[in-house]
């Protein structure tokens, strides 16, 4: 198997203390920089909470940033190296069920990297200070919603951000959607990346796909096998299973999804109830039938012996 | 032994219950076209269903406004308020004859007239559909209709899919409604008497003299 090595980790106390030489100007919400050659700004504080709550929390700045960074003025020489996550991530076993190779090769077949080149990295996405797992971990759904779609939205409702990348003006997204109902609710309760990825076998398909791909149709959503249970939910799906074997709890917690919430129980009992009304009513018009005719032959009967 | 014949319905309730009877069809057609969602093509399209759905949805809203007034403009609205005395021993006597007399071809139990078409059992019933079940629906279906307006979470449920939920099981329960209804209908002088009584407004009744009433052999 691959994977031996336990990344190399520090005691938290020394880590903390150890950032804060950084944090110290870092943390200055608004430490930063015009750039000279393109006039745009450079943001270069880092917010300490966001950062010791984030997946990397317990790193030293320096684990990705040289040594050299420890003193300041930061040599002028000093260039940003180009990290990639699977720098550190490839073989560390603990974090196998990500499965970052797989990740990146959907990242490689993604809009973004074909179109964009090396100037779309793993950070354009994932905030290296503030980078947070939601899908895997949380419960609440609408978190991981607004989690995930903001990731999106950093550049897809910020201009400036789109045309540090691409030349091509972005239409806006409530103009490119206006076929979906309900915006606000879906932005809410459905994320860009269940609509836009390929279904992949990674925990988060990674595989942007070119707009004409895009899910359009309702139903691949509002129907019994939704989409949303291999993407959204895959996870709460998996727990559900794991922890007493039924799938629609959760969901039917969060979130009703016309179509596709389905509640086991109540589905059952409204088929017997109806079965029953239906049977009791085939039942009854039966009965009527057969005594209306006894009836009415008893009548003639009557009639032809001479009785009125 | 004769047909007796008198006008029942007035022609306001007559469209109202035909709009609202054509409505409450498409609804529940739409409705579990909704429900039982799915990429099969035996399917109404899903947004023309939603479509559909809502346009009715709004239409049987403005009806039942229109119903409620003229029920309270023309009086017929009393027809509804069953006699308070004695309801639970006419509900009985009611049901007894729809699980029993009805087989000996006994006569209903309560002769409908223009000043009380309804026989004791249908009051109880259409008050609580009418004036429960129905704005039940009316409401919870505004409310997703425009979902903004809705309380987001009560008692840890989002309040959606407790509107969505109630909403379905409202909607099943006025299928079943439906049914029941559709069937009485046929209880009639003749199976068909109530539906042509609906249609044209006279009422007809296997009219039969005062002596035979009871004293079947
Ligand atoms: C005394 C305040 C101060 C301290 C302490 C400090 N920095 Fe900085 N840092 C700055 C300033 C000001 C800049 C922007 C000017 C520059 O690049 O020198 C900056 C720039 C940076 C940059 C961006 C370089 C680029 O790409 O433009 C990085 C990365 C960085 N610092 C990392 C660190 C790390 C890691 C530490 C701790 C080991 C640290 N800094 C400690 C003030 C500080
Ligand atoms: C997991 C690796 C990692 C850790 C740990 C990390 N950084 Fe960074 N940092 C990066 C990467 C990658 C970038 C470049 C981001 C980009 O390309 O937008 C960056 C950029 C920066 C910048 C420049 C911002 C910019 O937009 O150019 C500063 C300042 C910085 N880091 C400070 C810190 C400080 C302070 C810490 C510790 C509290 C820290 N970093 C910890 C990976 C890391
Ligand atoms: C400089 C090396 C380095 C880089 C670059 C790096 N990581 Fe990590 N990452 C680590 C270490 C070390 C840990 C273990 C932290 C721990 O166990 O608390 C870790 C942990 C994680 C975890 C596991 C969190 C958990 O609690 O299970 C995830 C997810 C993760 N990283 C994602 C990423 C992603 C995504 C990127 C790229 C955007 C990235 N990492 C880049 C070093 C790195
Ligand atoms: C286009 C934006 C984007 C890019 C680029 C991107 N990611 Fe992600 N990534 C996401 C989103 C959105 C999530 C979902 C976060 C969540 O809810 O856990 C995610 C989640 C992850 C996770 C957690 C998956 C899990 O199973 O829990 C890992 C690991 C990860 N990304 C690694 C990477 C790596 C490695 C790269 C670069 C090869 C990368 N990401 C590039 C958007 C992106
Ligand atoms: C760092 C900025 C950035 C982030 C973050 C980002 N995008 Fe993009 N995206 C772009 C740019 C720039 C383009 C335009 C590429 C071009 O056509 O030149 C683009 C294009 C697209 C397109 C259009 C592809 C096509 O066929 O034309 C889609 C769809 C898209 N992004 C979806 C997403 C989704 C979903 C996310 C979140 C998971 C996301 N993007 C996150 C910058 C970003
Ligand atoms: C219900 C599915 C769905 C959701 C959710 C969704 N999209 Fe889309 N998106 C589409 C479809 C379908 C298109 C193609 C529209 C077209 O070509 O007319 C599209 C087009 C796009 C484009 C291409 C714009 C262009 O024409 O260049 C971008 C960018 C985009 N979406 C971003 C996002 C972002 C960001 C989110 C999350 C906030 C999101 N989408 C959520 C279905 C969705
Ligand atoms: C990516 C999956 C997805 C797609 C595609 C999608 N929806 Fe939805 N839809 C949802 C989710 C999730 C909700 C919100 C459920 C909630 O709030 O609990 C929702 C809610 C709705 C609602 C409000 C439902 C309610 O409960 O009142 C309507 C109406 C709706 N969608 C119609 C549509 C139509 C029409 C389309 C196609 C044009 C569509 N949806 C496509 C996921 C989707």
């Amino acid at each position: 198997m691959i994977g031996m090595k336990p990344l190399p980790q520090e005691p938290a106390t020394a880590v903390t203390a150890a950032n804060q030489k950084c944090l110290r100007c870092h943390a200055q919400a608004t430490l930063g920089y015009r750039n000279a050659t393109d006039g745009l700004y450079v943001n270069l504080s880092v917010n300490p909470d966001e950062y010791r709550a984030s997946n990397h929390g317990k790193l030293t700045c320096v684990k990705c940033h040289t040594k050299a960074f420890q003193t300041f003025p930061h040599p002028a020489t000093l260039r940003r190296k180009q990290l990639v996550c699977l720098d550190c991530h490839k073989k560390d076993r603990k974090l196998l069920k990500f499965q970052f190779p797989g990740i990146l090769r959907e990242f490689q077949a993604s809009v973004h990297a074909r179109k964009l080149g090396n100037k779309f990295t793993c950070f354009s996405c994932h905030d290296p200070h503030s980078f947070k797992i939601h899908a895997r971990v949380s419960r609440r759904v609408a978190q991981t919603v607004l989690y995930d779609n903001h990731i999106c939205l950093q550049c897809h409702s910020n201009e400036s951000a789109i045309l540090l990348l691409s030349a091509k003006p972005q239409p806006s997204l409530d103009l490119i959607h206006a076929w979906l109902p309900h915006k606000e609710l879906h932005w809410a309760n459905a994320r860009c990346i269940d609509c836009h990825t390929a279904p992949t076998n990674t925990g988060v398909s990674h595989q942007i796909l070119p707009k004409e791909r895009a899910v359009r149709d309702c139903v691949r959503c509002h129907s019994s096998n939704s989409l949303l249970l291999q993407s959204l939910y895959k996870f709460q799906v998996r727990q559900e299973r794991t922890r007493d074997g039924f799938l629609n709890a959760t969901i039917l917690n969060q979130s009703y999804v016309i179509g596709a919430t389905r509640n086991y129980y109540l589905n059952v009992l409204s088929f017997v109830v109806f079965g029953l009304t239906v049977a009791g009513i085939a039942v009854h018009a039966g009965l009527r039938r057969h005594f209306g005719a006894k009836r009415a032959s008893e009548d003639e009967k009557r009639r032809r012996h001479g009785h009125p | 032994m004769g047909i007796h014949r008198r006008y029942f319905y007035p022609l306001w309730l007559r469209l109202w219950h035909g709009l609202n009877a054509a409505l409450f069809l498409g609804l529940i057609f739409t409705g579990l076209n909704l429900q039982y969602a799915s990429a099969s093509a035996a399917n109404l399209d899903f947004r023309t269903s939603i479509m559909i759905h809502n346009v009715c949805g709004i239409a049987l809203s403005l009806n039942y406004l229109a119903f409620v007034a003229l029920n309270a403009a023309t009086g017929n609205g009393r027809q509804y308020l069953p006699r308070l005395k004695s309801i639970v021993g006419d509900m009985l006597l009611q049901a007894r004859y729809y699980l029993f007399g009805i087989f000996r071809g006994d006569p209903h139990p309560f002769e409908t007239t223009p000043q009380r078409k309804f026989n004791p059992l249908q009051q109880v019933t259409y008050l609580l559909i009418m004036y429960a079940v129905v704005p039940g629906a009316i409401i919870t279906g505004i409310g997703l209709l425009v979902p903004d307006i809705l309380v987001r979470q009560v008692f840890g449920l989002s309040g959606l899919t407790l509107t969505d939920l109630t909403h379905t099981v409202i909607g099943f329960i006025l299928s079943l409604f439906l049914l029941g209804h559709l069937y009485l209908a046929t209880t009639g002088a003749t199976p068909t008497a109530n539906f042509k009584a609906m249609l044209t407004g006279w009422h007809e009744d296997a009219h039969e003299p005062e002596t035979t009433r009871g004293t079947d052999p």
